[in-house]
């Protein structure tokens, strides 16, 4: 019969073709980004960053996967573990329980979480101070605003960006006591992380309310707090990546959580065959967080601005000057 | 519309497959790739444990939602409903659970799937008395019960059951009653590490059987017999005593709470918690699964099956190629779903006796 002749020629040319598979001897190493995706220039643009750093000089061979909602996280992760990727890098609060519940099924693979902690021994938590790195943009930010109100448009209201938030506002205080911060979330759920529509509506009512810089940590949603920046010429502040670059001039400077180092070292130990599980929380004095400075903000910067950051900086490492800790507040506020 | 196995309704999917088969292999081709991943994903889909675990997982709610828009067919109405129903359905057990978290494994696996059927069975009985009492299009009413449905259920995790310990947008766990076996759980126990790790649970049955018992209600009941009338021809159907507005209001109560059961699966079976965002769009996938089976109970078991194969089969390549991103395989599974769906014109094509058309 004419149609099961033609069934018979697809399976056998697809069978031919199927021969040419390929081997590789290389490290494989899997990177399960969030739903922000690699491209939203923030957060896992910084984690892919380092992974592709890694790739390239140390011949590792990468595999990214993406997930579109946060239940394919899961399987993903399961996915990579079950094809012996030795290393798997999990990027995003939001994988803590998926890589808590694989990480167990599978205790030879190793794993990475970026962003939350878990015990199990195979997997290596990496946190940021993100209050620190915070408070630096907020001190900037009090230098750089002439009408002393500064707009924060954070992304989802979870712990972590009332973390940044804290941080930010006493960074801004430090500078002057006086200045007002607004405040915006982008929404509750993860959404928040990729609607720039929504970001920017937001970041416009803040400018229109006399704001001239926004700090942003609100992964792909960022990136319409940056529109409104053009749109009305004032300031905003990047985060996670250096994003200096997106809107030259308008970006005042950014604050860096250094994820694609973190996981550019975690390559390294695992290709050294140095792997090490356990929590690192990465803080100034760690080099994990950072404000940025290059070509693209030098001039909105002056050299009196980057010494007084300086110091603060140093203060801070030091514990001379303590940031508050949304985390410690949290855990306060229980316990009574 | 004929609801025997022809050999045609046989022949129909395949050509359809096979033709899916070359245009995929025909896209991955231009994309730069071999379309050997296309048998290697196929390979992994179905003859390993693993993926075979994942594929029955997706195929449990699919056979549901599937299911849950077959039925509403049969009456003439069209639920689009069935995404809403099952949302409700799954925090119906969730809200339980937290009312009553200790209760015992023999009482909380029925009360559980019973809130799940009542709950998704209002969702629906919502849409029918519209459709019966005020005669709205059930098409609109469905869609707009969906938003609400959808945006609800957010609202409920993110607020009154939100877990505070994590940060992520989910409830707290439900209690250790509610938990249903997983497929894996059975194969330890008889020594085999088959379904290992995969989400596979014991709902996967129970669709099954809902599958068999719509099969019953249709075709071997008096209900059944005049709710098929109605859907052929509703002013005869009328004329000869049956009642429609019931009628209507008891197809769309049962179809929403057969959506209401995907809450079992993803609830008490895997995930034990609800997260926001849980449902990859089962519902809408569950017209595409009823369409294909047209409409046949049984048949859907097949359809859903297929789904879900397509379902993880996109996951698959996404690990197999280098250059397919999440996107592409977004595509590839648009691509099956509409060379499929329009089987009957290749039924058509193929057909020697053109003058019956597509039946």
């Amino acid at each position: 019969m004419k149609k099961t002749f033609f069934c018979e020629i697809v399976l056998s040319l697809s069978l031919l073709l199927g021969l040419s598979g390929s081997l590789h001897g290389e490290i494989k190493v899997g990177l399960a980004l969030d739903k922000g995706g690699r491209d939203d220039k923030s957060f896992n643009a910084a984690a892919f960053l380092g992974a592709t750093e890694a790739q390239n000089k140390l011949g590792i061979k990468l595999k990214t996967v993406e997930s579109s909602d946060d239940i394919s996280l899961e399987p993903t992760l399961r996915t990579f573990a079950q094809k012996q990727f030795p290393l798997i890098i999990a990027v995003g609060f939001v994988q803590k329980n998926a890589v808590e519940r694989v990480a167990k099924q599978f205790p030879k693979a190793h794993f990475v979480l970026i962003d939350a902690t878990t015990d199990a021994p195979n997997v290596r938590s990496i946190v940021f101070k993100e209050h620190e790195g915070s408070f630096l943009v907020g001190a900037l930010s009090a230098m750089a605003s002439k009408t002393h109100k500064i707009g924060f448009v954070g992304g989802m209201d979870i712990p972590m960006i009332r973390r940044f938030q804290l941080g930010f506002e006493s960074g801004v205080k430090h500078i002057n006591p006086n200045a007002t911060v607004l405040t915006n979330y982008v929404g509750s759920s993860s959404e928040a992380w990729r609607n720039p529509t929504k970001a920017k509506e937001l970041a416009l009512s803040q400018y229109n309310k006399g704001v001239d810089v926004i700090f942003s940590p609100s992964g792909a949603s960022g990136l319409g707090v940056f529109d409104a920046a053009e749109q009305m010429q004032r300031l905003a502040v990047g985060c996670d990546s250096n994003q200096n670059w997106v809107k030259p001039g308008l970006v005042l400077t950014s604050m860096l959580k250094k994820v694609d180092v973190a996981v550019f070292k975690a390559i390294e130990l695992e290709t050294q065959s140095k792997f090490q599980g356990g929590i690192f929380d990465l803080g100034l004095s760690e080099n994990g967080v950072d404000y940025s400075l290059d070509e693209f903000n030098r001039k909105l910067i002056s050299s009196e601005m980057e010494s007084r950051i300086q110091t603060i900086k140093s203060d801070i490492s030091n514990k001379k000057l303590k940031v508050p800790d949304y985390y410690l507040k949290m855990k306060k506020a229980k316990s009574f | 519309m004929k609801f025997s196995f022809s050999k045609k309704a046989v022949i129909a999917p395949l050509v359809a497959l096979a033709v899916s088969a070359s245009v995929i292999s025909l896209f991955l081709v231009c994309m730069g790739e071999s379309p050997s991943i296309l048998v290697e994903a196929f390979t992994s889909t179905f003859f390993n444990s693993f993926g075979l675990g994942y594929t029955l997982y997706y195929t449990t709610p699919l056979i549901l939602t599937g299911l849950s828009v077959a039925l509403s067919f049969h009456a003439g109405l069209f639920n689009i409903g069935s995404e809403g129903q099952l949302h409700l359905g799954a925090i119906a057990i969730v809200a339980l659970s937290c009312f009553f978290p200790n209760l015992p494994s023999f009482l909380a696996v029925p009360l559980g799937v019973l809130v799940a059927l009542i709950f998704g069975g209002i969702w629906g009985m919502i849409a029918g008395y519209f459709k019966a009492k005020r005669g709205s299009h059930e098409v609109i009413v469905t869609i707009l019960l969906n938003f609400i449905g959808i945006i609800l259920v957010n609202y409920l995790i993110l607020y009154p059951f939100k877990n505070t310990e994590v940060q992520n947008p989910e409830t707290v766990e439900i209690g250790k009653g509610y938990v249903l076996p997983l497929l894996s759980d059975f194969t330890t126990l008889l020594g085999s590490d088959f379904f290992l790790t995969t989400p596979v649970n014991i709902t996967l049955f129970l669709s099954i059987i809902a599958a068999i018992l719509c099969y019953l209600f249709l075709f071997h009941t008096s209900k059944g017999y005049e709710i098929r009338a109605l859907g052929q021809n509703p002013t005869a159907a009328e004329f000869n005593g049956i009642a429609v507005g019931a009628n209507f209001i008891l197809v769309l109560t049962l179809s929403g709470a057969l959506s209401g059961l995907v809450g079992v699966n993803e609830v008490m079976g895997y995930h034990h918690k609800l997260i926001e965002g849980f449902s990859p769009q089962y519902g809408f996938t569950g017209i595409a699964v009823a369409l294909i089976a047209r409409n046949h109970p049984l048949g859907i078991i097949l359809s859903a099956l297929l789904f879900g194969a397509i379902h993880n089969g996109a996951r698959e390549i996404e690990f197999l190629s280098e250059k397919m991103t999440k996107e592409v395989s977004v595509i590839m599974e648009a691509l099956i779903i509409i060379i499929i769906a329009s089987q009957p014109y290749f039924v058509r094509l193929f057909s020697k006796s053109k003058k019956e058309g597509a039946k």
